[in-house]
């Protein structure tokens, strides 16, 4: 690509970024400034930064990407993503912000009254957190790599160090600043190419999308691989080779490759005639237009369709209000009406943004097919701004979708660091400023390490791994702790461990066995499907067994807190155990 | 003053939820209990005339928390006022939970089940793309649109029923005695 201008584009997200962080210094005074930003954020400024917050690298890379290569069952992740906050919206939104706590652990010592719980719920968040980081910090990776040729880790690197500083300089308030910035950056980044593109499809003859054939090379086309790849061909093909391809070095010379598997090595272009069918990635089967633009299709090679499509909703469904980030925010709400008008603006946002996608997923198949060769379909929407135009428009264009990449994994990134600094510092560090600093740092490393040492999953599919291990642990905790009055502490620790448990030793298995076939891969691949239930399960049984721990008078209480609107709630007599959240633990 | 529901809210359309059986209303009626044989209406009638609505903004008069506090003074009361509450709230997102259910779990299920689906066309764009890619989302918004609507008209209620003329428990014990 063109290393100069897409490195101006990092700089302006990260300046930017940096900018608005030591602005938020200047503003946070108190300890509370840090964690909630004193709630003194307008609604749309809320939505927004909510929004910013939550568009990951998943949501702007990573949806193409699933999309191009596996076709329509994998817009389940957008609606899912989008709907999760709906069902936040319905069960959680308003009695959350009412009970008072700053985090989810808060929720689950205010509620239980048990600190046992609310260390079980800590060590959880910082797992969801870090596995949610880790895909953020590789799509970065992967970014500047497409756009410099910069290695892996370097990307990373500077994201995490960005985002760190940011968090331990000015806490929550420079965040909201930032996410809010950052989720207008995004749609611009995503809306504007998106409309280049589908007008250079147009004026290249609207090539069809769901023909009986799979792709093909719509010209003649250099795939310059950066990473060793290994294909499979399926249809002889000759090509013009410069680098090392199945263990022997060329410099321009013609080759027939056969079919079967093929390996280049890192460095080497590979030169493909027009109209020649594109070989694979080894692990991704072509499929024709005609079988990925139909549902339950199994294209690109996934088995048990229909199954993982249900787990994938239910995972981003429920899986939404158990992210550390998306709850902390709702406490920059002034009350629970507040809150609740916020994530129907929320909604709209989301909305709108996640239209966008899918073009890219769907015209990526015929405009830059050699991403399903490569095998990183998640760079198709840094990939393709760039082939709609000729010459400066199309290397602004690619500039432009380069700095909404950073902003999504920059602000994605900086609220988890903030949600996990927030945790480690009120539980081991007693709530002070320079706690909440170096807990920042805590937050931030393990991810890194992980991210630098392991490859990596699509990055869409490493997020809904977070989301199952979320939907399996504090979905459970929430919903029963807000409705229904029976939750004991032993159920909810029972129940947390049981279903963070699964869903945590599935993520782990997956990762490390890589994607496979059959009914067992398909269970761990995506396990919400069986694991949130079980944790359901376990928390209303354990509940039941242990019944007389039940205290009415203090359920009451709570009850009374997260369910009474704010104008009922506010009396000038003192009601017991009605604190304002502000003077809360810090 | 028997028919809770009614005469509290005289110009507003009623909502569908208002036409289920309500719990809420029992709880105030006990002042009146005690008389059942008195000449009842001459006392709290002319009152009423004067309200035409319900108070949304409490600056003063009928202030919440004298509800609030009625709320804390008599813990049994609060209880069962804050349970229909939850109650309320709970089957009204229940209720729009169960849409989304039936909408977003059918889809897959009617793809599996129903072939032709699968590759039928609207306006030249396979329809699975078309329901999961555009229409979800208008579907999804307005879905939230409802319940922020009628979440925040059962808090509406509930106030009002704290701290409304025909519910403010404070007052008519004292005239009656």
């Amino acid at each position: 690509m063109n290393p100069g201008l897409g490195l101006a584009a990092l700089a302006v997200v990260l300046v930017a970024t940096v900018a608005f962080g030591i602005y938020g210094l200047r503003l946070s005074r108190a300890t509370s400034d840090f964690y909630v930003a004193s709630r003194e954020v307008s609604p749309l400024w809320n939505a927004s930064a909510i929004g910013g917050e939550y568009l990951s690298a998943a949501s702007f890379l990573g949806v193409a990407g699933l999309v191009m290569a596996y076709g329509v069952d994998m817009l389940a992740y957008p609606v899912g993503y989008t709907a999760g906050y709906l069902v936040l919206l319905l069960l959680v939104a308003a009695p959350l912000r009412r009970s008072g706590a700053y985090t989810l652990p808060d929720f689950a010592e205010e509620r239980l009254g048990s600190l046992a719980v609310r260390r079980v719920a800590g060590v959880l968040v910082a797992v969801i957190a870090w596995l949610y980081l880790v895909p953020q910090l590789q799509g970065a990776g992967l970014t500047l790599q497409t756009v410099t040729g910069a290695p892996r880790w370097a990307g990373a690197v500077v994201v995490a160090v960005v985002v760190v500083g940011v968090a331990a300089a000015g806490g929550m308030r420079s965040v909201t600043l930032v996410q809010g910035f950052q989720f207008w950056l995004k749609l611009t980044a995503i809306a504007v190419p998106a409309l280049f593109l589908v007008m250079a499809w147009h004026s290249a003859g609207a090539p069809a999308l769901t023909g009986p054939d799979i792709p093909r090379f719509q010209r003649t086309t250099a795939v310059s691989l950066q990473d060793p790849v290994r294909f499979e061909v399926t249809q002889p093909v000759t090509v013009t080779v410069s680098g090392q391809l199945d263990g022997r070095a060329y410099t321009g010379g013609r080759v027939l490759l056969g079919d079967g598997g093929h390996t280049a090595a890192a460095g080497s272009e590979l030169t493909f005639p027009r109209g020649a069918a594109v070989p694979h990635k080894h692990g991704l089967t072509p499929s024709s237009g005609a079988r990925w633009a139909s549902p339950l299709s199994g294209a690109g090679g996934r088995s048990h369709p229909l199954y993982a499509l249900y787990s994938i909703l239910l995972a981003t469904l429920l899986g939404t209000m158990g992210l550390p980030h998306v709850l902390v925010r709702f406490y920059t709400n002034p009350d629970g009406m507040a809150a609740r008008r916020t994530t129907l603006l929320v909604l709209v946002l989301l909305s709108g943004f996640y239209l966008l996608p899918t073009v890219y997923g769907a015209l990526g198949r015929v405009m830059a097919p050699q991403l399903l060769l490569t095998g990183q379909t998640d760079t198709a929407v840094l990939v393709l701004p760039q082939l709609t135009q000729a010459g400066e428009a199309g290397r602004l264009l690619a500039a432009l979708a380069t700095a909404g990449a950073f902003a999504a994994f920059v602000s994605t990134a900086s609220g988890l660091t903030v949600s996990v600094a927030g945790v480690v510092s009120q539980d081991l560090l007693r709530g002070s400023t320079r706690g909440f600093r170096w807990a920042s740092l805590v937050a931030g490393i393990p991810p890194l390490a992980m991210a630098t040492a392991t490859d990596g999953l699509p990055v869409a599919d490493a997020i809904g791994l977070a989301f199952a291990v979320a939907a399996s642990s504090f979905c459970p905790l929430l919903v029963l702790g807000i409705w229904w009055r029976g939750l004991t502490d032993v159920g909810a620790l029972l129940g947390l461990v049981a279903g963070g448990g699964l869903a945590a030793v599935a993520v782990v298995l997956t990762s490390v066995r890589g994607a496979g076939h059959g009914w067992s891969a398909a269970l761990l691949e995506q396990p919400a499907a069986w694991t949130v239930p079980v944790a359901f399960a376990v928390m209303i049984a354990g509940s039941l067994l242990t019944r007389h721990r039940l205290s009415p008078a203090a359920v009451d209480r709570v009850m009374l807190r997260m369910h009474l609107p704010e104008e009922v709630a506010s009396g000038d007599l003192p009601l017991p155990a009605v604190r304002p959240p502000t003077a809360g633990r810090s | 003053m028997t028919g809770q529901s009614g005469p509290r809210r005289p110009g507003r359309p009623q909502p569908r939820s208002q036409q289920r059986p309500k719990q809420p209303p029992k709880p105030p009626k006990p002042p009146r209990l005690p008389h059942p044989a008195e000449p009842q209406p001459a006392p709290p009638a002319p009152r009423r005339v004067a309200v035409t609505a319900p108070r949304r903004h409490r600056a003063g008069g009928y202030s919440a928390r004298a509800g609030a506090a009625d709320l804390h003074a008599q813990p049994r009361l609060g209880q069962l006022y804050v349970r229909s509450l939850v109650r309320n709230q709970l089957r009204l997102s229940l209720g729009v939970l169960a849409v989304l259910a039936a909408v977003l779990g059918g889809l897959p299920a009617a793809f599996a089940l129903l072939p032709g689906l699968r590759t039928s066309e609207v306006a030249g764009i396979r329809l699975p793309w078309v329901l999961l890619g555009v229409v979800a989302y208008p579907l999804l918004v307005g879905a939230a649109y409802f319940h922020v609507r009628h979440a925040e008209r059962v808090e509406r209620d509930f106030t009002d029923l704290l701290g409304g003329p025909d519910a403010a428990p404070p007052a008519p014990p004292r005239d009656a005695r």
